[in-house]
């Protein structure tokens, strides 16, 4: 409070008037022309206006941009002329998903004179003892927090100022009169929470709390707080239907029986028109107001303007000092004093870091990684992103993955194109390298996934998903990806068949050239089972599979290892190898796979390889040759070659030729190589 | 009472097992049965119970009669028939099996990306010389084409048209076999299956023909563009 002493004044006469009161400005909300347009917008708003209508809209604000607005009030029954500036104002976003706001409003402004009943007549001169009320929300701050992409939360703080002048006559030695100028400060924090959640790309949810706390740092002496600014406890809540690119629909209610609603088109990409209106309960008539806004965007600014149009009786710029003191300021932003005012927002975005034009909505790993397969993840999608264009015209999204450690660089997709809000599944690719292979077992690691949807570097939007890599020795139990454990080049496998081809040189040059790799089949069979120590259940370790390397080491393993290191051996010696995949429908506990090779033999020499055509599979192979193929079942590696092959070739045809099993798809052929 | 009670049991009990099963009723000259994938042939007897994944065979002058279900069955001489013949096969597995030398086909490995690079051949020093064995079983595709012919003098026309495509795959001296090539173009027909049945008298007119011959695909021609 301070207190200011003015000359000496005689006392002629005094004149009494009745107690008025005169409002001389106009403090305004809509700090957004694009919010005045869509009038509900606590659901919608995404940009520094989130100040006001909701806090949580700050987090979908553009990185760094810059806003200012300005307006025109329009009609009669004001006395401020030309165009006032509002607010300036700008959005920052920090580390992805904090976003902060700040705004700078002069024009939130509300001015009161309350005229003294009487005035002093000294000579000519009349003197009047004047209060002066005036409110102002020139600083407003604000937090929003992406907490997926779904859901944002937001705080703001509003900064409220209040003054009183007061003017009053005091009299000295009873015929001097001084008249005495006292002024009054009071000052507090306006809290707003808020929270906006979309449901999916067609509705959008809002919630605020207005004036949920305050925070008093000064306030009028008792005897004149009647003038104080009571803000009053508000919750809105409010719902946005967008079933298009094109057209969105708005409708936000209030605890105090108020609402909004609100429509906005895109005529282009770049036109966007809105029409909205305000009603209540309270308001006479119930529709309150009607707003219209044109607004057009561009990537390096948007313009919007905006009219509002009250329907019902304003205040007038005079009003009792009973009706000011019964209604009060009890909000800066929406009173009865407002009037017809066409407003421009113009916002600049200043990031380096460029608007977001695709968002990655979901990813989905589909496929764990093993080892032994790993390389076929650089053509088998081994998940799926859906991306989802956030822009207003069609982009082309590539997606980016990769796993540290485990991969040297990241993969990327082609460009998808993809229309305004539509969304595009986009598989995944990945490339490891060999570190992978080492793994002894499980493991879960963090998998980046990027989309990019333009030419500038950078990207749109990024997601950490998890994928699981299996141990070196883990199986699918595929018989697809069991021939990626085959492995003629591993070292230990070409020294036992060249050891083998020495130790039986002479006896295979002997035999004839259609039978030359049907002996030495039989020769690396025989050699192979003849050091093998031990056999395990062929039912064990089903989803494990050894290298050939191991098992030479070992001198053992399963039946799938057993047949994984045979085929090894037998492509090492260049014939070609198939798996044969058999799974009995109904009994798939009782699926099994054993292997055939290629004896090079024309299929019109057949009879060389055996008498009868039960033992051998006739195939062609992509030019149109047709050679014998010899089926061998692997668990029968310890009782001999002829044995293994009487078996296979009986398996063969209690499942291929009596069973049908290939034709009907329950007995697959996975071939492993062919030169 | 009661042992007729278990008579009848175990009667019904063997039906199952002999259900699939092939009587030898009637023996002429020499016949003998390969059993299953072993590569010995056996001399057969009358009263011998065969199984489907036998073959049989009969000599000069021989025969034999099998019952085959409720059907007798009666093998001239020199003729094989793979057991596991006498079946009727629905159309659907017929046409897959016809495709099935597509199914079994070895995929261009230059195709898949994911091919491993293999290794080395190693050959051995000495090469040619065909084995004797290759010309002792000269006469196994006439035979077996003969034995298509029972299978289908007995209704079996699926079957047979697959044992005659498969041994003209496997013996080069039956590929052309004239008398064969009719028969598998009668099976289709029989089958219902006329595209297949034209394809093969068209490719027969490809070539030159004996007159008797010439005129009996033309014969067969005809009558298909009337179906």
């Amino acid at each position: 409070m301070v207190q200011k002493h003015h000359p000496i004044l005689k006392i002629i006469l005094v004149i009494v008037f009745p107690a008025l009161v005169t409002h001389c400005l106009h403090a305004q909300h809509f700090g957004s022309a694009r919010g005045i347009g869509l009038s509900a917008y606590t659901s919608a708003v995404n940009e520094l206006g989130a100040l006001d209508w909701n806090p949580a809209g700050l987090s979908r604000a553009r990185d760094w941009e810059l806003s200012t607005t300005s307006a025109v009030l329009v009609g009669k029954g004001h006395k401020v002329k030309g165009m006032m500036f509002q607010t300036l104002g700008g959005t920052k976003r920090i580390l992805e998903n904090h976003t902060f706001g700040v705004r700078y409003s002069p024009g939130f402004l509300l001015d009161f004179v309350v005229p003294s009943t009487f005035q002093f007549a000294n000579g000519g001169q009349s003197i009047s003892f004047d209060k002066k009320i005036s409110f102002k929300e020139s600083y407003a701050l604000g937090y929003g927090y992406q907490l997926s992409p779904e859901a944002a939360i937001g705080v703001s703080a509003r900064y409220m100022e209040e003054s009183l002048t007061d003017t009053e006559p005091f009299f000295e030695k009873d015929t001097v009169a001084r008249i005495r100028f006292t002024d009054y400060f009071a000052s507090s924090w306006n809290f707003d929470l808020g929270v906006q959640w979309s449901m999916n790309a067609k509705w959008h949810f809002g919630i605020v709390a207005k004036n949920l706390f305050r925070m008093k740092e000064s306030e009028f002496p008792h005897e004149t707080r009647e003038y104080s600014f009571r803000p009053t406890k508000t919750i809105r809540f409010g719902a946005t239907y967008q079933p298009t690119s094109v057209l969105a629909t708005s409708l936000d209610l209030d605890s105090r029986r108020r609402g909004a609603a609100g429509i906005e088109i895109n005529v282009t990409r770049s036109l966007q028109l809105r029409q909205g209106m305000f009603f209540g309960k309270e308001f006479a008539p119930f529709v309150a107001a009607l707003a219209s806004s044109i607004g057009w965007v561009s990537e390096s600014v948007q313009i919007d303007a905006g009219f509002i149009q009250f329907l019902g009786t304003r205040r007038g710029a005079e009003l009792s000092l009973q009706e000011f003191l019964t209604e009060g300021v009890r909000d800066i932003s929406a009173n009865q004093y407002m009037r017809n005012q066409l407003m421009l927002t113009v916002s600049v975005p200043l990031s380096v870091q460029r608007e977001a034009m695709a968002k990655i909505e979901q990813v989905r790993i589909m496929s764990e990684v093993y080892p032994s397969s790993h390389h076929i993840h650089a053509h088998r999608p081994l998940g799926i992103a859906r991306v989802r264009n956030i822009s207003s015209k069609p982009i082309e999204a590539r997606v980016s993955f990769f796993v540290d450690q485990y991969m040297d660089a990241p993969t990327e997709t082609p460009s998808y194109v993809i229309s305004p809000d539509a969304t595009a599944d986009i598989p995944l690719v990945a490339i490891f390298n060999d570190a992978v292979k080492l793994l002894p077992s499980v493991v879960l690691r963090a998998a980046d996934v990027f989309v990019k949807a333009s030419p500038h570097t950078g990207y749109d939007d990024k997601v950490q998903t998890r994928v699981v890599f299996r141990g070196r020795n883990d199986w699918d139990g595929d018989a697809l990806t069991l021939r990626y454990f085959v492995t003629p080049d591993d070292p230990e496998v070409l020294r036992f068949s060249r050891t083998v081809a020495n130790e039986h040189k002479e006896e295979l040059a002997t035999s004839t050239k259609e039978l030359e790799k049907l002996v030495s089949a039989r020769k690396l069979f025989d050699e192979f089972s003849s050091r093998l120590t031990y056999v395990r259940d062929p039912k064990q370790s089903k989803d494990r599979v050894q290298f050939p390397s191991e098992t030479l080491a070992l001198r053992g393993g399963d039946c799938d290892d057993l047949a994984v290191t045979y085929t090894s051996l037998l492509a090492s010696v260049g014939i070609s190898t198939a798996f044969v995949d058999v799974v009995p429908p109904g009994e798939e506990d009782e699926a099994h796979i054993y292997l055939m090779f290629d004896t090079g033999v024309a299929a019109a020499s057949a009879n060389i390889v055996s008498s009868n055509p039960k033992r051998y599979v006739v195939r062609r192979d992509f030019k149109g040759r047709e050679t014998v193929w010899i089926p061998i079942e692997s668990t029968m590696m310890t009782e001999g070659f002829e044995r293994a092959w009487e078996i296979g070739a009986e398996t063969y045809f209690r499942d291929v030729e009596a069973g049908s099993g290939l034709t009907s798809g329950w007995v697959r052929i996975v071939d492993v190589l062919s030169r | 009472m009661r042992f007729v009670t278990i008579a009848v049991c175990l009667t019904l009990l063997a039906v199952p097992l002999i259900a699939g099963s092939i009587v030898v009723r009637g023996i002429q000259g020499t016949v003998e049965v390969r059993k299953g994938v072993t590569e010995q042939w056996m001399t057969v007897a009358v009263g011998d119970l065969l199984k489907p994944e036998d073959t049989i065979r009969t000599g000069e002058r021989s025969s034999v009669v099998l019952a085959v279900g409720t059907n007798k069955v009666t093998i001239p001489d020199y003729t094989m028939v793979d057991l596991h013949d006498f079946r009727q096969m629905s159309r659907e597995d017929l046409l897959l099996r016809l495709a099935t030398q597509d199914i079994l086909a070895v995929p261009d490995r230059t195709d898949d990306k994911t091919v491993i690079p293999s290794a080395t051949i190693l050959h051995g020093n000495r090469k040619g010389a065909r084995s004797a064995s290759q010309t002792s079983e000269g006469k196994t595709g006439e035979m077996l084409i003969h034995g298509a012919r029972v299978l289908q003098d007995y209704g079996y026309y699926a079957t047979s048209v697959l044992r005659i495509r498969s041994t003209m795959t496997l013996y080069p001296e039956v590929k052309n076999d004239l008398d064969a090539m009719i028969a598998l173009g009668g099976g289709f027909e029989k089958l219902n299956l006329e595209s297949e049945a034209r394809a093969v008298y068209i490719s027969m007119l490809a070539e030159p023909l004996p007159d008797g011959y010439r005129k009996r695909v033309a014969g067969a021609l005809e009558r298909l563009k009337d179906r």
